[in-house]
C-alpha cells in the first residue's frame, strides 16, 4: 500500500508527464483496438452478408450460344458438385447510366428477371418503396446493396440505361442484399421486370455483351478452378470459349472488396504500432532518469527497510496506472468509434455492416498496451536493485563525471548557447539515441502519413499514376479506315500532345493460372508516359511479355520464366523480360508489343487512336473538335434528329442511323443503300464514318477510384496530424524532463546571467542534431516503408515525393524545435531563489 | 560623499505561506556604497538571504524600489534581471553551485562566455584567476567532484569575479567548508575587495563578518543596526574583533 502512495505521489508530482504517458496509451489503445476489430469485422460483415443473402459462393456465365450441357455435366461428374442451379442472366461489359442528378455513371452490369434472381439467391428486399408504389411502377429496377451504401441512391431514384444512343429509364424500386456481384471487378447485379428483361436480352446480344447461362453452385471444398473447368469445357466442345466464360466467385470478391479496408486496417496497425514503440521508449527513458533523479530518495527508502524490489514497483504502478487510464480511454475511444467506421466499412465494401462491435478485441488491445508497458518498466525498474542504500545516497557513482572533457569552452567559437547545447548533447548521448529512436519511428510514420496524403489528396490523379496505363483518349475508327493517315491528322489537331495508333485491346488468359489480364500495346514502351519498367526490361520482340509485380505476387511468375497467352484459338508463349506495376484489372495486366499482341489474337487490327490530350484539354472538347473534322462517330450518330431538313435530308439522317447502328453495334463493316422515292434514287454508304465511338478510359476510374482516395486522403492527414501530436508530446516531455533533471543545473545558470530564452534555446539546440539525424534517418526509412506497404496492398510500388519529404522533413525538423522551445517553458518557472533555498 | 552602487526605498518582500502572508523584508531604506566590503548578520529567518537575493535581482521584491545606480531594477522581468545579473552581478554560494558535468575552466567559462565572446585574453584570465586562487593547472580539466570543498567555493569566487562585476553577492560562502579551507576563501574576499570590489555578503559567523567594513543587522526584516570598520587588516585585530562583538552583542545576537 505504501508502495502505492509512493507510485501516486510521483504521479502527483508529475502530472504533466503522467498526462503526455496517457495520452500515448490512449493513440496507441485506440488506434490498435480499431485495427484489431475492425480486420475481422470487415471480413465477418462480408461474411455475414453473403449468408444473408442465400447466394451459392460461385456463379460461372458461359454466353448462351456458346453453352452447352455437358459443361454443367462436368461440373457434376469431374468436381463433384452436386446442388447446381441453371439460371440465365444478361451480362453487359460497361454500361453508361445516368443517375437521378443526371450524371454519367458507367457500371458493369448482371441484368436477371425476378424470377432467374431467386434461382441464384434468396432476394431478399432491405429498402423498398411500399409494394402499391412498386406495382405502379412501370420500369422497376431492384439494386444489390451498394447502390444505396456507397453510391447514395434511394428507393424512388431514377437510374437510366443508355444504349446505342437511346436511354431507358427505370425506378429504383429498393435494394436487395446480394452475394455475388456486388463488386465493381464483376459486375452490378440489377433485377429488372420480365418485359425490360426482354427487352434487353435482344439489346445487349452482341459484342462483349451476351445472354448467358449461369450456373451457380457452391465450389468451396471442391476441386474447381475456372481454369480447370473452362480447359475440360473447351476439350469436351473443340472450341475456344475463353472469351464466353465468366465466373465469379466470393474468395475473389471479398479480396477485391476489402482491399482498401484491410490497406486501412494496416495503416492504423503500422501507426499504432510506431506510437507504442516512442511510447515505449519513453517510458523506459523517464523511468531510467527518475530513478537517477531520486538516487537519494530511493536510498532513504531502502535504509528504512524498504526492498529494492518493493521500490522497483513504485515506478512499475506509476507507468501501471497511467498506461491503464490512456488504455481505459482509448477503449472508450474506440467503441465510440466503431459505428463511424461501421459507416466507412459499409461504404468501402458496399454491403451493410450487421455484425457487433467486438468489444473483446478492443479490450484486447488495451491488454497488449498495459502489458507491454508493465513489462518494459518492470524491465527498467529493476534497475533500483542496483544501488544499495551507501551508493543511492552518493547518488550512485553513475551521477559523477570523470569522463573526457568534450567540446571544452576554451575552444568555442560562436554563440555560447549552441555551443553549451552541443556540449550537453555530448554529456547525454545515452538519452540522445532514446530520443533519436523515438522521432525516427514517429518521424516515419509522419513522412509516410504525408506522402499518403499527397498522393490521395491529388484525388484521381495519384491513384491514376498508379494505373500501369496510360490514361488517354481513345477514338476508335471504323473498319477499312487507314488508322496511321487519321492518327497523323489527329496528331496535328489543336489541344493534342500525342496520337499513338493501337489496337482495342482484350483480356487475354494465361495457361495455368485463374489470373488473366488486359493486354497492353505499345510498339516501344518509351512512348508510354504512366508505365514505369521496375525490373528488367520491356518488351521488345513479337515473344515477349512484361508482367506486374503483383502477377509475381500472386502466381510466382519472374522474368526469364515463360507464360503460354490463351488469345483468339491461339495457344502463345512468351518470355517475361520486365516487370512493371498496376493497381488495375487487379494488377495482373500483361504489356505486349503489337506483334506479339497479334500472335495472340491474329484477328487484332490497329483500329485505335490513343490520343494524349494537352493538359486542361477535356475529352469532350476534344470530341467537339473530331466532330467538327469526321463528323459524329458511328456511336453518336444512331439516334441523331431526323425530323428537321427537306425530305431528302430527313431519309439520309434516318439512313446513316441505320449504318451508324450497324457498324458501332453489329459488327457490320461495309454497308450501301439505294432508296428510290417517287423516282428519285437516293444512294449512300457507309464509308462516309470515320470514327466508331470515342471512349476515356479517366471516366470509368474517375468512378471507381475518387471515392476511396478521398476517405485515403482525409485517412492520411488525419494520421500525420495525430503522429505530429505524439511527436510533439514525445518531444515535451523530453524538454520538460530536461529541465525537471537539470533543474539546479539551470538555476545555476541562471544565476550567472543566463536568460530563460538562453536556456529554452539550448534545450531546443540540444535536440536539433538529434532531430536532423532522425527525420533524415526516417526519410530514408519511409521511403522503403511506403513502398513495401504499396507493395503488400496492391503490388505496385509507391515512392516518395522527394520533394515534399524534403519540404516535410524541413517542416518537422522546424516543428521539433518549435514545440522543444515552447516545452522547454517551464525553465521560466525555475526561480533562482527557489533553487537557493531548495 | 561616498556614492551609493545600490540603494532601496522602501523595500518589501513578502511569502504566501498557506494562505497567510509572512512579511520577511518590511519597508526597508538601504544604501550599499561603493568599495563597500558590506556583511549583512542577523538571526535565523531574520530575512539575510531574502535582502540578499532582492538586492541582487535574484528575486523581485514584492513592493519597493531597488536602484542599482541610477536604474531601477525592481520592475524588470526575469529575462532583463538575468541580462543586469550578467554584466552587474557576480555571485558565492553556501552550496557552491558549480555546474557537475562541466570542468573546473568550463565552469568558469560558463560564467564569461555569457558576457564576452571567447579570446586567448578571456581564457588567460581565467587561468590567471585560478592560479591566483591556488587551483593548480592540473585541476583545470577535472570535475567539481574532484574538488575539495574549499577548491570548489575558490572556482566558484573565481566565477563570480571573471566579469569584474559591479558587485559580488555571497550567501554563507564558507558556511560548507572547515576551519582552514573557510579562512582561505575568506583571504580571497578581503583580497578582491582590496582591489575595490563592492561585496554583499551574508553571514552568521563572527570570523567571516570581521572581514567586512560595515555591518548590517537584520531583526525581523528591518535594519536593528550599522556597524562601520576599516579594512581588514588596517587596523588592530584584537580591538576590531571587540569592536564587532560589542555591537552584536548590542544587537542580541
Amino acid at each position: 500500500m505504501n508502495i502505492l502512495r509512493l507510485s501516486l505521489f510521483n504521479l502527483k508530482k508529475n502530472k504533466k508527464e503522467a498526462v503526455a504517458i496517457v495520452f500515448l496509451a490512449m493513440i496507441t489503445t485506440l488506434m490498435l483496438a480499431v485495427f484489431a476489430s475492425n480486420i475481422s469485422k470487415a471480413n465477418k460483415a462480408f461474411d455475414d452478408s453473403f449468408a444473408q443473402a442465400g447466394s451459392k459462393d460461385t456463379c460461372v456465365m458461359i454466353e448462351k450460344d456458346k453453352y452447352r450441357d455437358e459443361y454443367k455435366a462436368i461440373l457434376e461428374n469431374d468436381y463433384g458438385i452436386t446442388d447446381i442451379t441453371e439460371t440465365e442472366a444478361i451480362y453487359v461489359d460497361i454500361l453508361d447510366f445516368i443517375n437521378n442528378n443526371g450524371e454519367d455513371r458507367n457500371y458493369k452490369s448482371i441484368f436477371v428477371n425476378e424470377k432467374n434472381e431467386r434461382r441464384m439467391e434468396d432476394f431478399i428486399k432491405a429498402d423498398k418503396l411500399s409494394d402499391e408504389e412498386v406495382e405502379k411502377l412501370e420500369h422497376p429496377v431492384w439494386l444489390p446493396m451498394f447502390f444505396r451504401i456507397s453510391e447514395g441512391y434511394r428507393p424512388g431514384d431514377t437510374l437510366t440505361v443508355c444504349k446505342n444512343g437511346r436511354e431507358y429509364p427505370f425506378t429504383i424500386a429498393g435494394f436487395y442484399k446480394t452475394g455475388l456481384y456486388n463488386y465493381s471487378g464483376y459486375g452490378y447485379k440489377m433485377v429488372i421486370s420480365d418485359n425490360d428483361y426482354e427487352l434487353f436480352k435482344i439489346l445487349f446480344s452482341s459484342g462483349y455483351d451476351s445472354v448467358c447461362t449461369a450456373l451457380c453452385f457452391d465450389s468451396e471444398g471442391t476441386e474447381y478452378t475456372e481454369e480447370g473447368h473452362l480447359g475440360k469445357c473447351e476439350t469436351i466442345s473443340g472450341e475456344n470459349i475463353d472469351s464466353h466464360y465468366m465466373c465469379d466467385v466470393v474468395c475473389f470478391e471479398k479480396t477485391y472488396s476489402l482491399q482498401f479496408i484491410n490497406m486501412f486496417s494496416y495503416f492504423l496497425a503500422f501507426f499504432s504500432g510506431i506510437t507504442m514503440l516512442s511510447a515505449v521508449l519513453m517510458i523506459m527513458n523517464r523511468i531510467s532518469n527518475d530513478i537517477e533523479d531520486q538516487m537519494q530518495q530511493i536510498g532513504v527508502l531502502e535504509a528504512l527497510g524498504y526492498r529494492s524490489g518493493d521500490i522497483s514497483l513504485a515506478y512499475v504502478y506509476e507507468y501501471v496506472i497511467t498506461a491503464g487510464i490512456g488504455a481505459m480511454l482509448g477503449i472508450v475511444g474506440a467503441v465510440l468509434v466503431s459505428p463511424l467506421m461501421n459507416n466507412g466499412i459499409q461504404n468501402m465494401i458496399g454491403r451493410p455492416v450487421t455484425v457487433r462491435t467486438e468489444e473483446g478485441m478492443i479490450f484486447l488491445a488495451g491488454l497488449i498496451v498495459i502489458v507491454l508497458v508493465t513489462a518494459f518498466a518492470l524491465i527498467k525498474a529493476a534497475k533500483v536493485k542496483k544501488y544499495p542504500p551507501v551508493v543511492a545516497f552518493r547518488k550512485g557513482i553513475r551521477t559523477h563525471h570523470f569522463g573526457r572533457n568534450l567540446l571544452p569552452l576554451e575552444r568555442s567559437k560562436g554563440n555560447i548557447n549552441t555551443f553549451l547545447a552541443m556540449k550537453s548533447l555530448f554529456g547525454d548521448i545515452r538519452s540522445a539515441i532514446g530520443t533519436a529512436v523515438c522521432i525516427t519511428a514517429a518521424g516515419t510514420a509522419i513522412l509516410f502519413s504525408v506522402t499518403g496524403a499527397d498522393f490521395f489528396s491529388r484525388g484521381i490523379d495519384g491513384l491514376i499514376s498508379m494505373t500501369g496505363y496510360d490514361i488517354v483518349t481513345n477514338v476508335v475508327l471504323q473498319n477499312g479506315v487507314d488508322a496511321y493517315e487519321i492518327r497523323d491528322e489527329i496528331a496535328g489537331m489543336p489541344g493534342v500532345r500525342k496520337a499513338l495508333v493501337n489496337y482495342q485491346t482484350r483480356y487475354l488468359s494465361v495457361k495455368g493460372t485463374e489470373y488473366g489480364g488486359t493486354a497492353v500495346i505499345f510498339d516501344d514502351y518509351n512512348e508510354s508516359e504512366n508505365i514505369r519498367l521496375i525490373d528488367g526490361r520491356y518488351p521488345e520482340q513479337d515473344n515477349e511479355v512484361m508482367i506486374t509485380v503483383q502477377r509475381k505476387k500472386l502466381v510466382g511468375t519472374d522474368i526469364g520464366d515463360s507464360i503460354v497467352i490463351k488469345g483468339n484459338g491461339t495457344e502463345t508463349k512468351y518470355i517475361v523480360t520486365g516487370m512493371t506495376s498496376s493497381i488495375m484489372n487487379n494488377g495482373t495486366m500483361l504489356y505486349l508489343t503489337s506483334e506479339g499482341y497479334r500472335r495472340a489474337c491474329p484477328d487484332a487490327r490497329p483500329n485505335t487512336i490513343s490520343v494524349y490530350l494537352n493538359d486542361g484539354v477535356t475529352m469532350e472538347q476534344f470530341e467537339q473538335k473530331l466532330n467538327e473534322k469526321y463528323g459524329s462517330s458511328a456511336k453518336n450518330s444512331v439516334n441523331a434528329g431526323t425530323s428537321n431538313g427537306t425530305l431528302e435530308e430527313r431519309i439520309r439522317a434516318v439512313a446513316d442511323e441505320k449504318l451508324a447502328l450497324l457498324t458501332s453495334q453489329y459488327g457490320v463493316t461495309n454497308i450501301d443503300y439505294a432508296v428510290v422515292v417517287d423516282g428519285q434514287v437516293i444512294t449512300g454508304n457507309s464509308r462516309h464514318f470515320i470514327v466508331k465511338e470515342v471512349t476515356s478510359f479517366m471516366t470509368l476510374a474517375e468512378q471507381e477510384m475518387s471515392g476511396v482516395a478521398v476517405v485515403a486522403e482525409y485517412g492520411s492527414i488525419g494520421a500525420a496530424v495525430v503522429l505530429s501530436a505524439v511527436i510533439a508530446v514525445i518531444l515535451g516531455l523530453i524538454a520538460s524532463s530536461n529541465v525537471k533533471r537539470h533543474r539546479r543545473k539551470l538555476g545555476i545558470m541562471k544565476s550567472m546571467g543566463y536568460a530563460s530564452k538562453d536556456l529554452m534555446k539550448q534545450i531546443a539546440i540540444k535536440t536539433m542534431p538529434v532531430t536532423v539525424i532522425s527525420i533524415v534517418t526516417a526519410s530514408f526509412a519511409a521511403k522503403y516503408v511506403y513502398s513495401a506497404f504499396w507493395l503488400m496492398m496492391f503490388g505496385t510500388v509507391g515512392e516518395l515525393n522527394i520533394p515534399l519529404t524534403v519540404i516535410a522533413d524541413v517542416i518537422l525538423i522546424v516543428f521539433c524545435y518549435a514545440v522543444t522551445y515552447i516545452s522547454a517553458g517551464k525553465i521560466r518557472e525555475v526561480s533562482v531563489t527557489e533553487l537557493m533555498t531548495e | 560623499m561616498a556614492s551609493f552602487v545600490l540603494k532601496t526605498e522602501k523595500l518589501c518582500k513578502s511569502f504566501s505561506n498557506g494562505g497567510r502572508q509572512q512579511h520577511v523584508i518590511k519597508n526597508l531604506d538601504l544604501e550599499i556604497i561603493q568599495g563597500d566590503f558590506t556583511v549583512i548578520m542577523g538571526a535565523s529567518g531574520s530575512g539575510k538571504s531574502t535582502l540578499l537575493y532582492a538586492l541582487s535581482g535574484m528575486d523581485k521584491p514584492t513592493t519597493g524600489k531597488v536602484f542599482f545606480g541610477d536604474t531601477q531594477i525592481q520592475d524588470y522581468s526575469n529575462d532583463e534581471l538575468a541580462v543586469f545579473r550578467r554584466g552587474n552581478c557576480g555571485f558565492v554560494f553556501q552550496s557552491i553551485y558549480l555546474l557537475e558535468n562541466q570542468t573546473i575552466l568550463d565552469n568558469v567559462l560558463t560564467g564569461a562566455l555569457i558576457v564576452q565572446k571567447n579570446s586567448p585574453e578571456l581564457v588567460k584570465k581565467a587561468k590567471d584567476l585560478l592560479k591566483k586562487v591556488e587551483i593548480a593547472e592540473d585541476m583545470w580539466n577535472k570535475y567539481p567532484n574532484q574538488l575539495s570543498g574549499g577548491e570548489a567555493q575558490r572556482v566558484g569566487i573565481v566565477r563570480a569575479v571573471i566579469n569584474d562585476p559591479k558587485i559580488l553577492f555571497a550567501d554563507e560562502p564558507t558556511g560548507q567548508l572547515n576551519s582552514a579551507s573557510g579562512q582561505d576563501v575568506l583571504d580571497i574576499f578581503t583580497e578582491v575587495h582590496k582591489n575595490g570590489q563592492s561585496i554583499v555578503m551574508v553571514t552568521h559567523d563572527l570570523k567571516t563578518a570581521l572581514r567586512g567594513t560595515r555591518i548590517l543587522y537584520l531583526r525581523d526584516g528591518r535594519i536593528e543596526g550599522d556597524y562601520r570598520m576599516a579594512s581588514y587588516g588596517e587596523d588592530d585585530p584584537k580591538e576590531r574583533r571587540d569592536g564587532l562583538s560589542a555591537f552584536l552583542e548590542e544587537m542580541g545576537w
